[in-house]
């Protein structure tokens, strides 16, 4: 038996992320980093890292030593950016146990601290990150400027070089046609919202991410509140569109979300795109009490059955039909180990 | 970042356009880019300067911006090298010098980009974010001072303003500590996995 601990909101908020970006003062930035300097930054960065309160929890990955099935894994797990592929040859990571805590160096900039946790936990995200961020620049001072706050390789990251991030779960929203108008009010607030995977009107899974845009003028404090406010306004939205619909014509939704669930349990081949939609659907009815799977849990198994995930579980390069076969052959077993609980 | 509008390739460049009064700002790849770029014409894609003078703007800055850009071409920071066209085409930076040597133009570019040009956050050490915008108000008293001296009212009224802006931020900021946000959680609270 396993147990599962609900994070804050998490019916809509699959998780919450904060980064940051750092440069080292004295070593010259991303376009002109050789692989002396990159070799340099990794030094550092991880002497630093490994010497805090929890450096033992962080394992070392050079992005050259990973498979591509391994890389992939690791950005569809959001342990990684997708971003830190771009430089393999220099690129590294150094990620926490249990996987909250990640420095990415040699991307973009020097370094990118990450925090991660499951639900609305915003604050904490940022909490982690910037903990590891000072206990590094102690050791080793960042570029920074009185006016222009901590400079970024790009200006569009320069202030206070955070990224804070939500990924949200709107099934009912977007089945409500109501998404633009949302996108529209979270625009004027200085936030973006995008589909996670897929363009902005369609996004798979019905996943959004909400984010700041701005660096540079509020602190990490105000856009960290700011976010979540406007987080919680989303979330309490989507509640009411869920209630609605469930108002509306209950079996029909029921009946419509657990067809799903009876193709997941069934399916011999199973893309990508497919998944998604089922994943939707009953993420959709367990947040709704219909169907009694932890949703913590359906969320790890939606990442584990991704394209590099599910090459990373079959330990060899499979076909497209291989890996439709591995996925469904998958998610069976999983899905029936969670029920049955 | 990965491009908003495919979500496949990583997004080069960062779009901003007002569409009724509001501004709507998105980071494509060029392949997204080049669609949008059909629908407003006339605009010259090849770099980045091309972008934050023509779509960025969508105000009067625009000319202002285009001359700075030229006039700052052939500049280099002798530090590490890098040129400002250089640094148009590519959109980053090679040094924190850089930030030195390219001032003039970067600060109506963070203007554009992200409305301010004044940091409110941390400084190095975790000091609180209060402490820099602090700092800023007594750099820029010293600097109000002795245009009054020299008798530059129009540099002085304009770092007046500056500084009220910047007294507000700070009220704001100080203000807003007292104020908790009310968290309203329907599902139970959970620890999450805080530690590493
Ligand atoms: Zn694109
Ligand atoms: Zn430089």
């Amino acid at each position: 038996m396993y147990e599962y601990v609900m994070a804050p909101e998490q019916d809509v908020v699959i998780s919450s992320r904060v980064r940051l970006s750092r440069n080292y003062e004295d070593l010259p930035f991303s376009p002109k980093l050789t692989q002396e300097y990159a070799e340099e930054v990794i030094e550092r960065t991880t002497e630093a890292v490994f010497n805090t309160e929890n450096g033992a929890a962080f394992t070392f990955l050079r992005m050259a030593d990973l498979e591509e099935d391994a890389r992939s894994r690791l950005v569809e797990h959001h342990l990684i950016s997708y971003d830190l592929l771009k430089f393999v040859n220099r690129s590294a990571a150094m990620i926490s146990s249990a996987g909250t805590v990640t420095v990415m160096l040699n991307e973009e900039d020097h370094i990118r601290f990450q925090g991660l946790l499951p639900g609305l936990q915003l604050e904490r995200s940022a909490e982690m990150a910037l903990k590891l961020d000072e206990a590094v620049g102690e050791k080793y001072p960042f570029a920074f400027d009185h006016q222009w706050g901590f400079l970024a390789a790009s200006p569009a990251n320069t202030g206070t070089g955070m990224r804070a991030s939500v990924i949200l779960h709107l099934p009912a929203l977007a089945a409500s046609g109501q998404m633009g108008a949302v996108m529209q009010t979270i625009a004027k607030l200085g936030l973006t919202v995008r589909g996670l995977y897929g363009d902005g009107s369609e996004a798979r899974g019905n996943l959004y991410q909400l984010s700041n845009q701005a660096t540079l003028g509020r602190s990490e404090e105000d856009v960290i509140r700011a976010l979540s406010a406007a987080t919680g306004q989303v979330v309490e939205h989507e509640r009411n569109m869920r209630e609605q619909a469930e108002k509306k014509d209950m079996l029909q939704l029921q009946d419509g979300l657990m067809r799903s669930w009876g193709e997941l349990m069934y399916a011999r081949l199973m893309n990508v795109g497919e998944f998604m939609k089922r994943y939707s659907d009953i993420r959709y009815a367990a947040s709704m009490g219909y169907l009694h799977a932890p949703l913590p849990a359906l969320d790890a198994l939606m990442m584990d059955v991704q394209p590099g995930s599910i090459g990373v579980r079959a330990g060899k390069l499979m076909s497209p039909r291989e890996s439709e076969i591995l996925r469904a052959k998958t998610l069976r077993e999983e899905l029936k180990k969670l029920v049955a609980e | 970042m990965m491009c908003e509008e495919c979500g496949i390739r990583p997004a080069n460049f960062h779009l901003v356009t007002i569409i009724n009064g509001e501004r709507v700002e998105r980071n494509l790849c060029p392949t997204c880019m080049a669609k949008h770029q059909k629908q407003l014409p006339g605009i010259d894609f090849s770099n980045l300067a091309g972008i934050l003078n023509s779509i960025l703007s969508g105000n009067r800055d625009e000319e202002e911006q285009a001359k700075l850009d030229a006039e700052y071409e052939m500049c280099t920071c002798e530090q590490c090298g890098m040129t400002y066209a250089e640094f148009q085409k590519g959109g980053m930076l090679g040094c924190a010098n850089c930030y030195k040597a390219f001032k003039t133009p970067l600060t109506a570019l963070l203007q554009r980009v992200h409305g301010n040009t004044q940091h409110a956050g941390r400084v190095p050490g975790g000091v609180h974010s209060g402490t820099s915008i602090r700092m800023n108000i007594d750099r820029l008293r010293q600097k109000l001072q002795k245009a009054v001296a020299d008798e530059e009212y129009e540099q002085a009224a304009k770092l007046r303003d500056a500084i009220r802006a910047l007294s507000i931020q700070l009220e704001r900021r100080e203000g807003d500590i007292k104020v908790q946000p009310q968290a309203r959680l329907k599902t139970e609270r959970g620890e999450g996995n805080g530690d590493v």
